[in-house]
């Protein structure tokens, strides 16, 4: 369940129709806002489940439709597969969508609008760690719109050695709602040293997750790539948590 | 690799050796097939959107649906009926032609839609991850309401003369199992030619055009107007050869109980309906992708006209 769901009706759910398949929206029936606000949402989802959106809109006089296909990844268009690197690509569905050949990834190409990712706090939106001068909305736009609660089967340990008064970080392993495994990573904010509640989802406290599939580290590792590999930092890497 | 280095999902890998290749998806006919039979729920939300737009803008709205085949058909039985006297094997003409015209219209408007879906539905083999296969036969969809439409209307008519001459004209029996067969004959090979044509629709437009007159010849040359009876010679051999003849006259069999169908006929059309449709599936995987893909110029229909 994300929070997304809300702009649903009838019973319908995104990680229903996060099944890989194209799925047409009528506007009174599976949803009541603007075709062009589902979308966003559609996106919104989309980011909270760890997948990819493509959506489009088909209006035809009284009637209204948002049609919805989601995929496993985004990739700029040239890029391999992000989950086990290969770089043979079939097309599927114009120049939108493609599977991959080494993992039958389901793959959304779309060009970036920026170079930066989203997840990464920007200095021109204010403090370099995330937060206004006010502090409350860019630490919604750092934390993003993934919850934890996306993730089936999920173990987490604390990692006290990152963690302060400033914020607390866990670390962890899980599945996406695809079933492929990751590692985990979640990092709450504190303020005077408690959690902020998530202002989009009553109960729960606002926190960043980032995953990363193992896929491409177990093929990695299969093929022996990784073997006596100890770049620099890789046993201490640099964080730059948001202040609290 | 720092932790802040590795990239999300759904991001770029920072880091690949080699070039990225995209090709076209060529599956195999079975996984065409597959695939489509898992998408089927799809087939009336796509296929149906061509109703929606035909009849926007008309005064009479969906009325046209109704109107259009009554009309035509009207007068087809004016001429034919009234004027030429054609025979029809003692049942009334309007009924006789109506009869045929489920069997003539499941094969043609099927044909019709099915040749056009790429310029109706492209939108959505441009955008969305679906087997190409779904979109001609989605065409399916809007046929299947034209030959309701005229179901209803042979229905009304049957109630009309079962009232007026006081007789039941239709054999309701298990006859009537050779009229589904003829039905699924006859859209199973509109099914295989739509394949052959939408693709090479894609290609030219012409041939949707020239598939416009080819109808016209092609009906007067299969006994949906007229019976058998009425065939001699050359005309006879036609009737034989013709694909669709089989079908229509094992419709009216076994809606009337009257006529029958040459055992030559049938084999010919079952034969060229597999090889149309195993062809069709085979041209439709193989060259679809790539006409899509380098034929950009042919945009979706803005308007649908009522055909």
């Amino acid at each position: 369940m994300v929070a997304a769901d809300a702009a649903l009706s009838g019973g319908l759910t995104w990680a229903s129709l996060a099944d890989m398949r194209p799925h047409r929206l009528k506007r009174g029936k599976h949803f009541r806002a603007e075709p062009r606000e589902l979308q966003a949402v559609a996106a919104d989802a989309a980011s909270a489940l760890d997948l990819a959106v493509h959506t489009l809109r088909d209006e035809l006089r009284q009637y209204q439709y948002v049609w919805v296909q989601f995929a496993e990844f985004r990739v700029d268009p040239g890029a391999p597969c992000p989950r086990c690197g290969a770089l043979r690509l079939v097309r599927a569905g114009g120049d939108h969508f493609a599977r991959c050949t080494g993992c039958d990834a389901r793959l959304l190409i779309v060009a970036p609008k920026g170079s930066r990712a989203a997840s990464e706090p920007r200095e021109e939106d204010g403090r370099k760690d995330g937060l206004s001068n006010d502090g409350h909305v860019d630490l919604l736009k750092w934390a993003g719109r993934k919850r934890i609660t996306a993730y089936p089967d999920v173990k987490l340990v604390r990692d006290d050695e990152r963690s302060d008064d400033r914020f607390e970080t866990w670390y962890g392993r899980g599945f996406t709602v695809q079933g492929h495994a990751g590692v985990l990573e979640v990092v709450y904010p504190l303020r005077d040293g408690e959690r902020v509640p998530d202002p989009d989802v009553e109960g729960e406290d606002l926190h960043r997750v980032r995953f990363w599939s193992i896929a491409a580290f177990q093929r990695a590792m299969e093929l022996g790539v990784l073997k006596g590999w100890e770049p620099a930092g890789f046993l201490n890497p640099p964080t730059d948590p948001p202040a609290g | 690799m720092s932790a802040s280095a590795i990239s999300e999902p759904g991001t770029t890998p920072p880091a690949t050796v080699g070039t990225v290749e995209l090709v076209d998806d060529q599956p195999t006919p079975w996984r065409m097939l597959h695939e489509t039979w898992a998408h089927r729920g799809l087939l009336p939300r796509i296929g149906t959107r061509v109703l929606v737009k035909g009849t926007a803008g008309a005064k009479l709205g969906r009325s046209w649906l109704f109107l259009r085949p009554t009309l035509s058909i009207v007068g087809l039985s004016l001429l034919f009926g009234a004027v030429l006297d054609v025979p029809s094997h003692g049942v009334p003409y309007l009924l006789f032609l109506l009869v045929g015209m489920i069997g003539w219209m499941a094969f043609e408007r099927f044909l019709w839609w099915a040749t056009r879906s790429f310029d109706s539905y492209r939108r959505f083999a441009d955008n969305f991850d679906l087997p190409l296969l779904l979109i001609p036969t989605a065409g399916g969809c809007v046929a299947a309401i034209e030959v309701g439409i005229v179901t209803l209307l042979a229905g009304l008519v049957t109630v009309y003369f079962g009232v007026v001459d006081g007789r039941f004209y239709l054999e309701l029996g298990p006859n009537l199992l050779l009229s589904v067969a003829a039905l699924a004959l006859a859209v199973s090979f509109a099914w295989g030619l739509g394949m052959w044509l939408s693709t090479l629709n894609l290609k030219a437009r012409d041939v949707r055009i020239v598939l416009r007159y080819l109808f016209t010849i092609w009906l007067y040359v299969t006994p949906v107007i007229y019976s058998t009876e009425a065939l001699e010679g050359v005309f006879s051999l036609l009737a034989t050869l013709n694909p669709m003849a089989a079908p229509v006259l094992l419709f009216k069999q076994g809606m009337f109980g009257v006529g029958s169908v040459e055992p030559a006929a049938l084999a010919i059309s079952i034969c060229a309906t597999v090889v149309i449709c195993l062809s069709g599936l085979w041209f439709l995987t193989r060259k679809a992708p790539r006409y899509l893909r380098e034929d950009r110029f042919v945009m979706e229909d803005d308007e649908e006209e009522l055909p």
